[in-house]
């Protein structure tokens, strides 16, 4: 269709379908195939109708829906070219193809919509099994549930041994830091007497350094023959084989004891009980203040000769308290030889 | 310038797609494509284009005429387009003069055909290509692997846009529009569109290449 200046005239009136169909299956007379041919390249809309009209009737072919009429116009006119048959096949394919995926898309359309629960979807799983595969269920089901309930009683029966094993081992940790403290103590108890020890001789030999250098100053006994004197020593007391000897010449009239005191016993009095051979007291005295030296404190006791007789005297050193209590403190054996 | 019947002289004869009669052959020469794409438009780009639009319309049309080779027909029709623009004809309408000159092709290759048929006596008459083995399941298979790249709603909308016989399909399509809330008209298009693609990629995996829609 022209108009006056010669410039085709687009129709845009809808094809009918029927037409289409008809011109497609080649039912058409020559004059209206050509119009049905202007209008479709004229008008891009008709051409895509055209287009899905021939993919329906394709469709239709494949499923077998087409008319014995139609199925032969339809093969004469689309069997023709290879690019034809092609579009069959596909149709063919997604004929076969489509219901698979709509048939997936509904079940997980259907899942998404409502969850079944387990207890339903297993009954319905066990009802759709063969009695055989039911009977292997079951037996699968008890193993599984035997081999749970195992599984469960070991662990328990693992975890008390496991709480018993970190007890006992937390107890062996207690007594070896018992021992360790006990050790150690011992230890620093053998390094206190041990140092107490070192103390006493050293006393002991200051004391003796320190009477021989009187000794050096003082006039000896030949020039002053009335004066014997005699040390006796701290931690050297009862009980030793060797006992310190105290010579007493005729001519002696006074003797001279100087008793070194530990410096452990404090006390600020002391008294001095002497027994001689027979275990006799012959000399006691009380309130006794020792005397500060450089060799530590000692007591100075003067006796008449006349009372020491040949032998084994013993000289017990007690210490007074504040208070006035009395505590032994210590036990000197000297022999008195005439 | 409407296009001549072409059969009635000799020189044309030789350009028929199942002459015998050999003269001398035209042949496609760059100067007259240039002119030919000139006829579609002045400017090359949109020249190009037309030139595509044409051919496409040309091998639909010789598959709506039932003709056994659409696209060789539709560059046949463009050589012939070609030569008489060569030969100095004036053409308007150049989309409208290859539909005429596709026509007149038609005619030629329906004779031909008929002299095919008449030389081979009735074994050749009616006889029409079988469709390939539908029990072949390599385009099944591509189509799946297809389907399977597509965005979930080009699946469903491809896939539910044609399933079903006459009264549910129509039944399908109406859901769809609701689903999508399109109309009808945009939905057979994008339906058309698709298949379109699938089929291009289906045509690609039959021939190993990659999966792409």
């Amino acid at each position: 269709m022209r108009d006056s200046r010669g410039t085709d005239i687009v129709d845009k009136s809808p094809l009918n379908e029927g037409l289409i169909i008809r011109y497609l299956l080649g039912e058409l007379e020559e004059n209206e195939q050509i119009e049905v041919e202007d209008r479709a390249f004229q008008d891009q809309q008709c051409l895509q109708s055209i287009l899905a009209i021939e993919a329906d009737l394709i469709d239709e072919y494949v499923r077998g829906d087409l008319p014995d009429s139609r199925r032969q116009h339809f093969e004469t006119r689309f069997l023709a070219s290879a690019e034809r048959r092609q579009k069959i096949e596909f149709a063919r394919a997604l004929a076969r193809v489509g219901p698979d995926f709509l048939a997936v898309k509904d079940a997980r359309s259907a899942l998404a919509q409502e969850p079944i629960p387990f207890r339903q979807a297993l009954a319905a799983l066990i009802g759709r099994l063969t009695p055989a595969a039911r009977f292997a269920f079951a037996a699968a089901a008890l193993i599984l549930f035997v081999g749970a309930l195992w599984l469960v009683t070991e662990s328990v029966r693992l975890r008390a041994q496991l709480a018993r094993l970190s007890d006992e081992q937390r107890s062996r940790e207690r007594e070896e830091q018992t021992l360790q403290r006990q050790h150690a103590d011992e230890l620093a108890s053998s390094d206190e007497q041990l140092k107490r020890m070192r103390e006493q001789l050293d006393q002991a030999q200051q004391m003796v350094s320190e009477l021989q250098h009187q000794a050096e100053q003082n006039p000896s006994p030949v020039e002053r023959p009335g004066i014997v004197s005699m040390v006796l020593l701290p931690g050297i007391s009862r009980g030793g084989s060797a006992h310190p000897k105290l010579k007493l010449p005729e001519s002696a009239r006074r003797v001279r004891l100087q008793i070194g005191i530990d410096p452990a016993d404090d006390y600020p009095q002391y008294r001095v009980d002497l027994r001689g051979p027979s275990g006799n007291s012959v000399w006691t005295q009380d309130s006794l203040s020792p005397v500060r030296g450089r060799s530590g404190r000692t007591l100075v006791l003067n006796l008449p000769a006349a009372i020491l007789k040949a032998g084994q005297h013993e000289l017990a050193l007690k210490g007074i308290s504040s208070s006035g209590k009395t505590d032994d403190v210590a036990y000197h054996y000297f022999d008195v030889i005439k | 310038m409407e296009p001549r019947g072409e059969l009635d002289t000799p020189e044309d004869a030789a350009d028929s797609p199942a002459g015998t009669r050999t003269r001398r052959k035209w042949a496609l020469t760059q100067e007259a494509f240039d002119r030919l794409l000139a006829a579609f438009d002045q400017d090359r780009q949109r020249a190009g284009e037309k030139y595509l639009e044409i051919r496409g319309n040309l091998t639909r049309f010789f598959e709506w005429r039932g003709c056994p080779f659409p696209e060789d027909h539709a560059d046949e029709t463009i050589n012939r387009v070609a030569k008489r623009l060569a030969q100095g004809e004036e053409i308007l309408n150049a989309s409208g003069y290859c539909i005429g000159v596709a026509r007149l092709l038609v005619l030629e290759i329906n004779k031909e055909r008929a002299r095919e048929q008449l030389a081979l006596g009735e074994i050749a008459t009616g006889e029409v290509a079988q469709p390939e083995s539908p029990e072949s399941e390599k385009p099944i298979e591509c189509l799946r692997r297809c389907l399977a790249v597509l965005p979930a709603e080009n699946r469903e909308l491809i896939v539910s846009y044609y399933q079903g016989e006459k009264g549910s399909k129509i039944e399908n399509r109406k859901k769809l529009t609701e689903r999508f809330k399109i109309p009808v008209n945009t939905l057979r298009m994008r339906a058309l569109r698709l298949r379109e693609k699938l089929q291009t990629c289906v045509e690609g995996c039959l021939r190993n290449e990659s999966i792409d829609v």
